[in-house]
C-alpha cells in the first residue's frame, strides 16, 4: 500500500492507471497539469510521482526540478514517449529516479514500482 | 576598358583578335611596296643622269678630237680626210638624243639641249666646209671659215659644262633621294617591329581580359558551387562566357533551392515522427494496459472467452508497438540520430536483464535460456540499446527453435573486446544470407514475417546499435543444426584494466 501521485494530461491513460493501482491496492491521486500537480506536492505526502514528459502548462522535468527545489523527497518515474539518451540525461538532471517508456505494459510498470518501492 | 568595353561575341572577339594585326601586316606591306618602288624610281633616275654626263663627256670629247683634227690639217698640211672627221662626230647625234631622253621633263634642260643641238649642227657644219675647202685647196677660204669656230667651241663647251652641272646636281638629288628612301624602309621597319611586339603583349592581354580571366571566374564557380561557398561576382559582357556565366548561376540558384527544398522536406518528416512517436504513444499505453488488466484476471472475473480474446489482443498490441518502436528506431539509424547514454556498465547484468524480459515468451514456447554467467565485464555502452539487442537475438533464436530445444548465451574476453554469443538449434542460416539478413527487410524465408511475425527490421536495428559502439555483430551457422548470433563490443582501454584488476580479486564468481 503506498501512496502515489500521478501527473498526465490523457485522461483515458490516467483512468486506466488509477484503475490498476487501486487494483494492486495503493492510494492514488491523478492530476492533468505541472501546476495542479505542485500544489498536491505541497499539501500532501507521496511515496512515488508518476510524471508524464510533456504536460499541458508545463514540462514534465521542470515539475520535477521544483519539486526537487522545494526539498521534496518522493521518487519520481518519467513517462516518457522518446527513447533517446538526451532527454533521459536532462530527466536524471532534474532529478528524476527512473524512466519508463511508453507504450508499457502492465508488468513493466509493475516491475518498476515494485523497484522503486522497495 | 571598363565601361567602354565593347558589347562583342566570343566569334567577334576572335575575329578581332585575328583580324586586327592581319590588317596592319597588310598595310605594313603595301607602304613597305610603296617605298621599295620609289626607291626603284630614284635609283633608275640616277643612273640616267649619270649615263646623260657620260654623254656630255663623249660629246665634249668628240668636239675636241674634232678640233684637234681641223688643228693638225692647218699644222702639218694633210694627213687627216673629211672621212675621219665623220667617224669621229658620227656619235654625236646619238648622244644629244641621249640627253634629249635624259631630260624628257625637264622643259629648261630641253631648250638647253634644242640650244646645244643647233650650235652644235653649226659647229659640225664649219668643220665640214673647212675640211671641204681645204681638200679642193681652197685654205684661204678654209681658214675663214676656222676663224668662226674659235667663236663657236668656247661657247658650246660652255653649254656642256652647263648642262653637267644640271646633271651633277640631278644625280646628287636622286642620290640622296635614295638614302632618304632606304632610311625611310629601315625606320619602317623599325616601326613594324615595334608595333607587333607591342601588337603581340595587346592581343595577349585582350585575350587574358577577356577569355582566360573570365573563364577562369567560371571555372572557379563550378568548384565553389559543390562546397556550398559564395560564388564571384558576374563576369559581365555580352559574349558566350557571360552567357555560361549566368546559366552557370541559374543552375546553381536551382540547385540551392532543391537543397533548400530537401531539407525542408527532411524537417517534416522528422516533424512528422516525431509527431507519430509522441502522439501514438500514450493512447497505445491506455490500450496495453487495458488489455494486460484485461488477460490478467486484474479487471475481475470474466468469461473465458474473453479472456482469449483479450490474450489476443493483448499480444497484437504487443506486436503493434514493437513494430512502432522498430520503425522510429530504422528512421532515427537512417537520419544519424541514434543516440547512445554510454556509462560503465556490467555486461552480465544487461544480459540478465534481457533474459528477463523474454523468460515469460520463451516459457511459453516450450524453450529454454540457458544463461550460467560470467566473469564480469565492464562495456562502456547504452544498457537499454544492448539490452534490446540481446532480447532481438534471444526473441528470434527462440522463434525459430524446435519444441523443447535450448537457446544458449555464451560471453568471452576477446583481446579488448566482449564477445556476446546467442547459439540456438535451429534450422540456421544458409551461407548467402549470413551478411544480408543484417538489412531491413531481409528475411531467410518470405513466409517468417507472416509466420513469425517478425517485421525483418530487428537484425538492421542490432547491427545499427552494436556498430554504434564501435563493435562488430555477425551470424555463424551450420544449416540445419542451428544458428550461432554474435557481437563484440570495445572494452575501453583504462576500463578494460580497472575490470581485470577486480576480477582477480575477486575469486569466484557469481552465478
Amino acid at each position: 500500500m503506498a501512496k502515489i501521485l500521478l501527473v498526465d494530461d490523457d485522461e483515458d491513460l490516467a483512468e486506466t492507471l488509477a484503475d490498476l493501482f487501486q487494483m494492486l491496492d495503493h492510494e492514488v491521486l491523478v492530476v492533468g497539469a505541472g501546476g495542479p500537480a505542485l500544489q498536491a506536492m505541497i499539501t500532501s505526502e507521496f511515496d512515488l510521482i508518476l510524471l508524464d514528459w510533456q504536460l499541458p502548462d508545463m514540462a514534465g522535468i521542470d515539475v520535477c526540478k521544483q519539486y526537487r527545489e522545494k526539498g521534496g523527497k518522493a521518487r519520481v518515474l518519467m513517462l516518457t514517449g522518446m527513447r533517446d539518451a538526451g532527454s533521459k540525461e536532462a530527466g536524471k538532471a532534474a532529478g528524476a529516479d527512473d524512466f519508463l517508456t511508453k507504450p508499457f505494459s502492465v508488468d513493466q510498470l509493475t516491475d518498476r514500482l515494485q523497484a522503486m518501492l522497495a | 576598358m571598363g565601361g567602354m568595353r565593347l558589347k562583342l561575341n566570343l566569334f567577334a572577339k576572335i575575329l578581332l583578335l585575328v583580324g586586327v594585326p592581319l590588317l596592319f601586316e597588310l598595310g605594313f606591306a603595301c607602304g613597305l611596296f610603296v617605298m621599295m618602288q620609289q626607291l626603284d624610281a630614284a635609283a633608275t633616275n640616277e643612273h640616267k643622269a649619270r649615263e646623260a654626263l657620260a654623254s656630255l663627256n663623249s660629246i665634249y670629247e668628240r668636239l675636241m678630237d674634232s678640233s684637234k683634227l681641223v688643228a693638225g690639217v692647218f699644222t702639218k698640211n694633210g694627213g687627216a680626210s673629211i672621212s675621219e672627221l665623220h667617224e669621229i662626230t658620227a656619235t654625236i647625234p646619238g648622244d644629244v638624243r641621249n640627253l634629249r631622253h635624259t631630260f624628257s621633263d625637264d622643259a629648261d634642260a630641253e631648250e638647253l639641249i634644242d640650244k646645244l643641238e643647233r650650235d652644235l649642227n653649226a659647229s659640225l657644219r664649219i668643220l665640214d666646209e673647212v675640211f671641204s675647202q681645204f681638200e679642193s685647196g681652197d685654205r684661204l677660204g678654209g681658214f675663214q671659215h676656222l676663224r668662226d669656230l674659235k667663236h663657236a667651241i668656247p661657247d658650246l663647251t660652255l653649254q656642256l659644262n652647263d648642262l653637267r652641272a644640271r646633271c651633277l646636281k640631278d644625280a646628287e638629288l636622286k642620290f640622296s633621294q635614295q638614302s632618304q628612301d632606304r632610311r625611310n624602309i629601315a625606320n619602317l621597319l623599325m616601326l613594324a617591329i615595334a608595333f607587333n611586339v607591342i601588337g603581340a603583349i595587346a592581343v595577349a592581354i585582350y585575350a587574358h581580359r577577356n577569355i582566360t580571366s573570365r573563364l577562369l571566374v567560371v571555372a572557379e564557380n563550378t568548384r565553389r558551387v559543390p562546397l556550398g561557398q559564395p560564388l564571384l561576382p558576374p563576369v559581365g559582357g555580352a559574349d558566350e562566357i557571360a552567357h555560361l556565366d549566368t546559366t552557370f548561376k541559374d543552375m546553381a540558384v536551382a540547385l540551392e533551392k532543391a537543397e533548400a527544398e530537401r531539407k525542408e522536406m527532411e524537417r517534416m518528416k522528422q516533424e512528422f515522427v516525431s509527431m507519430i512517436s509522441h502522439d501514438l504513444r500514450t493512447p497505445l499505453t491506455s490500450i496495453q494496459v487495458f488489455v494486460n488488466m484485461l488477460s490478467k484476471g486484474l479487471m475481475g472475473q470474466v468469461p473465458e472467452p474473453v479472456t482469449k480474446k483479450a490474450q489476443m489482443a493483448d499480444r497484437n498490441a504487443t506486436r503493434l508497438i514493437g513494430l512502432i518502436n522498430d520503425l522510429l528506431d530504422i528512421d532515427k539509424m537512417e537520419s544519424g540520430q541514434l543516440e547512445l547514454a554510454l556509462e560503465d556498465t556490467s555486461l552480465p547484468a544487461i544480459i540478465e536483464r534481457s533474459v528477463e524480459s523474454v523468460r515469460g515468451f520463451a516459457e511459453k514456447e516450450g524453450i529454454l535460456v540457458e544463461w550460467r554467467g560470467c566473469e564480469p565485464i565492464t562495456v562502456h555502452a547504452d544498457g537499454d540499446r544492448i539490452v534490446q539487442v540481446m532480447v532481438n537475438l534471444l526473441g528470434n533464436a527462440v522463434k525459430f527453435s524446435p519444441k523443447d530445444a535450448s537457446v544458449r548465451i555464451a560471453v568471452e574476453k576477446q583481446g579488448a573486446e566482449a564477445r556476446v554469443a546467442v547459439i540456438d538449434q535451429g534450422r540456421g542460416v544458409p551461407e548467402h544470407l549470413r551478411t544480408a539478413i543484417f538489412e531491413r527487410f531481409k528475411q531467410v524465408s518470405t513466409k517468417d514475417a507472416t509466420e513469425k511475425k517478425g517485421t525483418g527490421l530487428g537484425l538492421a536495428i542490432c547491427k545499427a546499435i552494436v556498430e554504434q559502439h564501435g563493435g562488430v555483430i555477425g551470424c555463424d551457422s551450420v544449416e540445419g543444426q542451428g544458428s550461432t548470433f554474435w557481437f563484440k563490443l570495445p572494452i575501453r582501454g583504462n576500463d578494460a584494466k580497472l575490470a581485470d584488476a577486480s576480477e582477480r580479486a575477486k575469486s569466484t564468481v557469481p552465478q
